[in-house]
């Protein structure tokens, strides 16, 4: 085969054979971290593209301001006032204010995509969803016990940040796991059992373990489409008869999943399995994917990113090296990266 | 209550008819150098700019919906050949060709289920609340996703011009992308090798813009029908 070098580029060069198909001259495994970067701009960016829906440009009740102001009950008096103090300029501003939001999250989703601004953006991402958590979503319902897990607690914002944090860019190989490639195993692991040990402590907590609180939860979906509306109806009787077993259940899944990683991988994968077929079913059926389909949400909730999370946690056996630019196995290197 | 802003919606449609004009040079320069590779997208681009145009702006829409539906159908039924042959040709992968199919399936909904599109997004508040058809929330939030997905790793891909040409396109492949060891040119020049204001207007970084401008464009209306 004929080859001409055309440009000589930082990518591995493609080869164009002779039926016209193109391939690497070094098949290599992809960088998954990247990949991971770059589904969590997607959410960012749908989450910018939600920002600019007709609604949060209005005043009242129904308008961004009001969806502010209805956070700040519940809370401590002083975070209650920043939130409503918060609420009260958007109210005054809300298209200059919209509008300087959801560019922020258009600069944060396509920032992470070049390479050059990676790190800028995602130091913004954890910044902005910190301010979102106390602003936008009034703590999570922490503050007043109503941060179960069904409903979005302890926010969903805050996985954003944990995303941003654990997906930090660092060179290396994504073994054993990508969450630990930028902080480490055992450092990737104590977050994940944090986290989940603190979703297992939300689900029976407060009013995440009333029956008619989580029937509320559910019940108080408006506008939905007939096919979500219906598993409503079947969701929200189910928790009036059994919410405290479902709330139980969930604590104990969670408890299950947080010390999955700790076990070896088969089982790890089972649990994490068991993590994301419960987070499906939270965001279908408890968080109606965030309120998106009723037309009034400005994020897809909690569901999603832990499933991102979820799978940043997934066991590899074959990974790029991106420091020496070699594929790595699961055998040697892993086992260096288990050494500290 | 203030209303949505109208300037939005006019940037939006703004962006909609550059990225059109855009497919309608890209086709002049294909002709002018006898490209084969990418006219499809460009003609694709050019409809789809103009008919999203109109949906952004009520005032700028013109044709009966039934044409545009045709056209679409077409484009629809196109792509998934194309998607198909290079299935056929090249075994499993996700070829370029579903995203424009996929492109050209929200542009057919939009006109099958008009309620909130193709009255325009400066009323949609209160195109929303009519009777009439809608498409399914979840269809519509899944494309959505899907293109906005698809915006983000057409920007982020080392190899550039792929959402026009694919991956496997010989005529991409020396429109000068990603670069690299690539067999040596056998058909006619393409633009971007032909160098000069041609090349700058063909750059395979370029094109990729125009698809991802579609991309956002097009979720951001699919958000709007919700």
């Amino acid at each position: 085969m004929s080859v001409t070098e055309v440009r000589a580029g930082a990518a591995p060069a493609p080869v164009i054979d002779a039926r016209g198909v193109t391939s690497s001259p070094v098949e290599q495994p992809r960088d998954v971290q990247r990949t991971f970067q770059l589904v969590l701009a997607t959410v960012w960016l749908l989450d910018a593209v939600l920002q600019l829906q007709p609604f949060m440009f209005t005043r009242g009740s129904n308008g961004f301001s009001g969806m502010l102001n209805n956070l700040a009950a519940g809370n401590p008096g002083w975070v209650a006032h920043s939130i409503t103090w918060n609420a009260s300029n958007v109210y005054h501003n809300p298209v200059v204010s919209n509008t300087v939001f959801a560019l922020v999250q258009f600069l944060i989703g396509f920032g992470i995509v070049w390479k050059r601004s990676l790190k800028p953006a995602l130091a913004l991402s954890i910044v902005w969803s910190l301010g979102v958590w106390w602003f936008g979503e009034g703590l999570g319902n922490i503050a007043h016990g109503g941060a179960t897990p069904f409903g979005g607690g302890p926010g969903a914002v805050l996985f954003y940040a944990l995303l941003a944090v654990l997906l930090w860019p660092s060179e290396g190989s994504d073994l054993p796991f990508v969450a630990a490639r930028t902080v480490g195993v055992m450092a990737a692991k104590a977050i994940w059992a944090v986290v989940w040990g603190v979703l297992a402590l939300l689900a029976v907590v407060g009013s995440g373990r009333s029956p008619q609180a989580l029937h509320d939860l559910v019940a108080a979906y408006t506008g939905q489409p007939g096919w979500l509306a219906h598993i409503d109806r079947a969701t929200a009787s189910m928790f009036l008869h059994h919410g405290t077993t479902a709330a139980i259940l969930l604590a104990a899944v969670c408890a299950v999943v947080a010390v999955g990683v700790f076990l070896p991988s088969q089982f790890t994968k089972v649990t994490l399995v068991l993590g994301i077929v419960t987070f499906v079913f939270i965001w279908v059926a408890t968080e109606n994917f965030g309120g998106i389909l009723a037309g009034g949400a400005t994020d897809p909730n909690s569901g999603p990113l832990v499933i991102i999370l979820t799978l940043t946690y997934w066991p590899l056996t074959l990974a790029r090296n991106t420091a020496t630019s070699r594929p790595s196995s699961s055998t040697a290197e892993s086992r260096e990266a288990l050494v500290p | 209550m203030t209303p949505a802003p109208a300037w939005l919606y006019y940037l939006f449609a703004v962006a909609m008819l550059a990225v059109a004009a855009y497919g309608l040079v890209l086709l002049a320069v294909s002709v002018r150098v006898r490209r084969s590779a990418g006219w499809d997208v460009d003609i694709a681009h050019l409809f789809m700019g103009v008919s999203m145009a109109g949906m952004f702006v009520t005032g700028w829409a013109f044709g009966p919906s039934a044409i545009w539906e045709l056209i679409f159908a077409v484009l629809l039924v196109w792509f998934l050949v194309q998607s198909v042959q290079s299935v056929i040709a090249f075994g499993i992968h996700l070829t370029h060709y579903l995203i424009h199919a996929a492109m050209s399936f929200a542009m057919l909904l939009m006109y099958v289920f008009p309620a909130g599109a193709s009255s325009g997004a400066v009323s949609m508040s209160m195109a929303s609340s009519s009777s009439s058809a809608r498409i399914d929330p979840g269809l519509s939030l899944l494309l959505a996703v899907v293109f906005f997905a698809s915006a983000i790793f057409t920007l982020a891909s080392p190899i550039k011009g792929a959402s026009h040409h694919g991956r496997h396109s010989r005529a991409y492949a020396m429109s000068g992308s990603a670069g690299g060891a690539v067999e040596a040119p056998s058909g006619p020049a393409p633009a971007a090798a032909a160098g000069g204001a041609m090349g700058l207007i063909a750059a395979p970084w370029l094109e990729d813009a125009s698809h991802v401008v579609m991309c956002v464009g097009m979720g951001f209306m699919l958000i709007l029908m919700i």
